[in-house]
């Protein structure tokens, strides 16, 4: 981890030592206007203030523009962990929720950690609420790593009703480098490939009898 | 060989020995200095959709029309609107082989002329084998057991009917659907029949020319069932068992005739190796037409899957299938409405772990694959956490846009839009058509997808969103005609005008009449264009004056032809919500 990394990961430490638990980001709504993320985990704490600029992390913490049109942009929402320091022994993620649709009622958001990992800090459910300037709603976390994991650290969000229907997920895999945490593989083709007339139209794919 | 030609086209690699890829257009971005800046009169440019409006916004393609002109005789330039999550682009095209840039019905597009051919086109000419050699058609041989037609490749009979024995059976494909509370897509898989399929049997030329692949020779070809009762059905010639060897293979391509030789629609694999964000009209130099096989020999008595596997490469294979059954089923659907035209050919491209910048989305845009020209192209990302191979509302939805595309007029707004926010009404018409025909191909309100991780579901039979302001985001009768609307509204008022589908014939023929076809659109909406900062934030926002039909002109068109005004106001509602005037329609 560089120096500056360092530095971040401190601060980002002090920040959650403070206050681990949801906060909207750019800032806190005020009190009374719209409906601030409120924990209702049995001791969770309260809302936290706007963190310091220096527990962010540039490009992927709080960021203090609107969630950018992407083609994920369809989904009523997005949860997605956010790293912010990743030991041998502990692990520090922020959830964040990204919100694309103006919900009335709150999102429910859980986390759910693996055998040989334990939540040391941060709420395990949290109800969740759209700003209404969609600002990213965001928790910091802080994991003890005690064994060898075998499984995700699950962060999910729901919100259901008669008409309509929402429920996000990540999951993060301890130990897993980045870029190698997602199987992005093309099907390997199987079959001999077909030429028509001088023209190959591709490898096939396997197939087998019905049974 | 007798197929071979060498040829350049605009926008791919230099092609050698037959058209093996699919060449896309090239882009350019529009010019920054004309956005926002206005041109007197006219504007429409060559394209024949010119419209007479003085004042025009050059709009984001810098004054090239969504129509299209000829640059010359041999290039195409155009303004592509994609829907879903697309920018306008300019596109340019280079016409291949015998095809000239021409302006027909108001559109410019590269048309064959006659008695020419594309690289990559084959024919039979009675028993004679035919090829194309810079554009021209050569003989390339005489079929001793006759030439048969297929789209994808005319083909001389293997060996004589004598010597081939008929295999019957079924073709099954293991699928994921939503799990029961539409969370997530499920882990056990469900089998279902693979309707629409083409099915071929051969074998590789056991002795092909000195330095040359051995092509496939092939038996016959027949095409599995879509009917309900003989879904996945099918028969097909192979070689007798005494002849047979280990090499004669049972094939299923995802690609369906247009009943003249060419193809219809297929289902593609770019061939991109996993790009994200990959631009939807990039060159797809590695097209591959999605396919199964095995050995005849092993086919049982020819019932055969599509396993689902263990990995999410599998899946995608599992998942191409699927999608490709009910893109056929689609498209089957949309053209029962439509006796006698067909659709515009459609290259549809999927391959997992890539994912396009437009998300899903249909588009426009000409494309070379396999000698074929496709007018219409459609993208499906690849992402393998999201699956949406599975999300058969989204297949059916980008099948949606084509309807409209082929039988309809696009208002051509596309860009960023967001669940229960209003948009424009030309992107709430064409967005929600597109939802409503996925609902009707499937009976069924439910619109269920996954993006970004996140599974998401809304029922157009039960507008209720858990959102501020109401809930489901109805129009208000004091905002006009051509107010903002959730394009979800728009689909709720199609399901329900159809009936649940009961009733969807005045539905298809409004999309396809006059009324609905011929600029100007007598409510007046023009295409618009703008940015997007957030939900419901528009910036930027250009008036191309390009006339766009919209729901209003919809109500007219379904009025005029016959429907009774009580069964718009029961779905408009237009005291409380829409305020459509049904006793007061414009008809022609």
């Amino acid at each position: 981890m560089t120096a500056p990394a360092t530095i971040l990961a401190a601060a980002a430490s002090l920040a959650c030592a403070l206050a681990c638990a949801p906060r909207t980001s750019p800032s806190a709504e005020p009190a009374g206007a719209g409906a601030p993320a409120t924990p209702t985990a049995p001791g969770a704490a309260r809302v936290a203030p706007a963190p310091p600029p220096t527990a962010t992390e540039p490009g992927t913490a709080a960021s203090r523009a609107r969630p950018a049109a992407s083609p994920a942009a369809g989904a009523p929402l997005t949860v997605k962990w956010v790293p912010r320091r990743e030991g041998s022994t502990e692990l520090e993620l922020v959830a964040r929720v990204e919100f694309r649709m103006r919900f009335d009622q709150p999102v429910a958001i859980t986390v759910r950690t693996p055998p040989g990992v334990r939540l040391l800090s941060g709420p395990e459910r949290w109800d969740a609420r759209a700003p209404e300037d969609f600002a990213p709603v965001e928790a910091a976390y802080t994991f003890a790593i005690d064994g060898s994991p075998t499984g995700d650290i699950v962060l999910a969000a729901d919100l259901s009703g008669p008409g309509f229907g929402v429920h996000g997920k990540d999951a993060f895999a301890v130990g897993v480098p980045r870029g190698k945490r997602s199987e992005a593989k093309a099907p390997a083709p199987e079959g001999p490939s077909i030429r028509v007339n001088g023209q190959d139209l591709g490898p096939t794919h396997e197939m087998k009898p019905a049974k | 060989m007798a197929l071979a030609s060498l040829q350049r086209t605009h926008g791919c690699a230099a092609l050698v020995l037959a058209a093996l890829a699919a060449c896309g257009s090239s882009s350019s971005k529009p010019s920054d200095s004309g956005a926002g800046t206005y041109v007197g009169g006219g504007g429409g440019g060559g394209g024949g959709i010119g419209s007479g409006v003085g004042g025009l916004l050059l709009g984001p393609c810098g004054g090239v029309p969504t129509a299209g002109v000829c640059k010359d005789a041999a290039t195409l330039t155009f303004c592509s609107v994609p829907n879903d999550f697309g920018k306008p682009t300019v596109r340019t095209v280079s016409c291949t082989g015998g095809e000239k840039c021409l302006v027909q019905g108001g559109k410019a597009a590269c048309v064959l002329q006659a008695g020419t051919c594309r690289s990559g086109m084959s024919r039979c000419d009675g028993n004679t084998l035919q090829g194309c050699t810079n554009a021209a058609w050569t003989n390339a041989g005489t079929c001793q057991n006759g030439c048969q037609v297929s789209p994808i490749g005319a083909f001389c009979a293997a060996v004589p009917a004598a010597q081939t024995e008929t295999l019957s059976g079924a073709l099954t494909i293991e699928s994921l659907q939503p799990n029961a509370d539409r969370s997530d897509w499920a882990t056990a898989p469900t089998r279902v029949p693979g309707r629409g399929f083409l099915v071929a049997a051969g074998f590789p030329d056991p002795a092909p020319p000195a330095g040359q692949k051995a092509n496939f020779l092939f038996t016959d070809i027949s095409y599995t069932d879509d009917a309900q009762a003989t879904a996945g059905k099918y028969s097909v010639k192979v070689r007798r068992a005494a002849d047979r060897t280990a090499k004669d293979v049972l094939a299923f391509f995802a690609v369906r005739d247009d009943g003249a030789g060419g193809i219809s629609f297929a289902l593609l694999n770019p061939g991109f190796g996993g790009a994200t964000g990959q631009d939807p009209g990039a060159s797809k130099t590695n097209a591959a037409v999605w396919s199964w096989a095995l050995a005849v020999n092993d086919a049982g008595g020819g019932n055969v899957l599509i396993p689902l596997g263990t990995t999410a490469a599998s899946a995608g294979s599992a998942g191409a299938a699927f999608m490709f059954d009910w893109l056929s089923t689609g498209h089957k659907h949309a053209e029962s409405f439509y006796a006698g035209k067909r659709g515009l050919p459609l290259a549809a491209w999927f391959e997992p772990g890539t994912s396009w910048s437009c998300g899903a989305c249909m588009f426009a845009e000409p494309v070379v694959a396999f000698g074929q020209r496709f007018d219409t192209q459609i993208v499906y990302p690849g992402d393998p956490n999201d699956a949406e191979q599975w999300a058969i509302s989204v297949v059916d939805h980008e099948l949606g846009h084509w309807v409209m595309q082929s039988f309809g007029t696009s208002p051509n707004e596309g860009g960023t839009h967001y669940i229960g926010i209003p948009t424009f009404p030309g992107q709430a018409w064409s967005e929600g058509w597109a939802t409503f025909f996925s609902s009707d191909v499937r009976v069924d309100p439910f619109y269920t997808d996954k993006q970004g991780g996140t599974m998401f579901w809304v029922d157009l039979g039960n507008r209720a969103y858990p959102a501020r302001s109401g809930g489901w985001t109805r129009p208000k009768p004091g905002d006009g005609l051509l107010q903002n609307m959730d394009e979800n509204e728009v689909s709720a008022e199609l399901w329900a005008l159809s009936q649940g589908g009961a009733q969807n014939i005045p539905v298809f023929q409004g999309l396809a009449s006059a009324h609905m076809n011929t600029p100007p659109y007598k409510r007046g909406y023009t295409r618009h264009s703008w940015d997007v900062t957030g939900p419901g934030q528009f910036a930027n926002v250009q008036d191309s004056g390009e006339p766009a039909p919209m729901l209003a002109d919809f109500f007219d068109a379904v009025i005029c032809g016959g429907t009774k005004a009580a069964a718009i106001d029961a779905v408009a509602q237009p005291a409380q919500f829409y305020p459509y005037p049904s006793s007061a329609p414009l008809c022609p």
